[in-house]
């Protein structure tokens, strides 16, 4: 008997859920891009409040997907993000998944 | 279940970071505008100084085929590899300071398809003039001009998905009309000697001014304020 296909729903559920929130999802695909950014670029890019981004931040330090460094820049404090190799694993894997949902539902 | 709508916000995050990313790539590409405006007023600078001095253009110089003895290698040695040095310099350090991380020049495929036709029509372009010979001098600024209408016309098109404004892509497709038709007036109208020095001064300015007129009314907007936290 062959195995059934997974449903769009159960692709949905085993979704990461440290990167299924739609800011840590930006945060990261953001720091894909460069590596790493000043906090001040991603709040920019995506319009959030300091204290929503330092939240979400948070959050994915925790699960050890970015690190941050303080430095200061003529006495201002400046915070660059960095993701790491577990974040970039973590954002693959999250893009395929999506991906795969999209095409489920044919949106892709 | 509405899937579609569940990923709505998550969708619309990385719209938010895509449309982020173009704005960013556009401030680095006026920034290769001025780099490249600055580079051309000095290479018609360049070879201006080489017909003052030498009644040559430097192409022909660094090539070795002036035709005349005193002005070999072998007889100007420093001179000869100041100008080589000139030459690979900046474009060693480009590289050099673009590999790992992308910094502020992301040479992501599409800059590294118009870096390398920019190589490509750099080369093409000096062996034209070395085919013309030095008695064809007057012509050394169409076939920079035509080289360089070439480049733009090309990158208009490979950059039509990196930046997402389409006023840049129409500005680079005027300006590789202007910089075709600056080449013919100058071999048209200007003397030999002074050709490139006006062909690469007119070019490298209205490239800077251009550049620098739309970062500051487009892409300043697009840096961030210092952070509060």
């Amino acid at each position: 008997m062959g195995k059934n296909p997974p449903t769009v729903e159960n692709l949905l559920g085993e979704l990461d859920s440290t990167l299924h929130e739609p800011v840590r999802l930006g945060i990261l695909m953001l720091l894909h891009l460069n590596s790493s950014l000043p906090f001040s670029i991603i709040q920019k890019g995506l319009g959030v409040t300091s204290g929503n981004l330092n939240t979400h931040l948070k959050k994915l330090e925790e699960n050890e997907l970015i690190t941050k460094e303080r430095t200061f820049v003529d006495t201002r404090p400046r915070t660059i993000i960095y993701i790491s190799g577990k974040g970039r694993k973590s954002l693959k894997n999250y893009s395929r998944s999506l991906k795969n949902i999209l095409i489920g539902i044919g949106e892709l | 279940m509405d899937v579609l709508a569940e990923l709505k916000p998550h969708l619309e995050i990385l719209e938010k970071v895509e449309t982020f990313e173009k704005k960013r790539e556009l401030n680095r590409l006026l920034l290769f505008f001025a780099i490249a405006g600055f580079i051309s007023i000095i290479g018609g600078w360049i070879e201006y100084v080489f017909y003052r001095l030498f009644d040559i253009s430097s192409t022909f110089f660094i090539f070795g085929m002036t035709g005349q003895a005193e002005l070999a290698p072998t007889v100007e040695p420093i001179l000869f590899f100041s100008i080589w040095l000139i030459y690979l310099i900046p474009i060693s350090g480009i590289i050099i300071f673009t590999l790992g991380t992308p910094g502020f020049i992301n040479w992501n495929k599409s800059y590294r398809i118009i870096g390398a036709t920019a190589i490509v029509l750099f080369i093409v372009a000096h062996i034209t003039i070395l085919f013309f010979g030095t008695s064809n001098s007057k012509l050394i600024s169409g076939v920079w001009g035509t080289a360089i209408c070439v480049g733009l016309l090309f990158t208009s098109q490979i950059l039509a998905k990196e930046i997402d404004n389409k006023s840049i892509r129409l500005g680079l497709i005027a300006f590789s009309l202007i910089v075709f038709a600056l080449g013919l007036i100058t071999v048209i109208m200007i003397p030999e000697e002074e050709s490139m020095l006006f062909f690469g001064s007119v070019f490298g300015i209205l490239l800077t001014i251009s550049g620098m007129t739309t970062y500051i009314k487009v892409g300043k907007a697009n840096i961030p304020m210092e952070e509060g936290t």
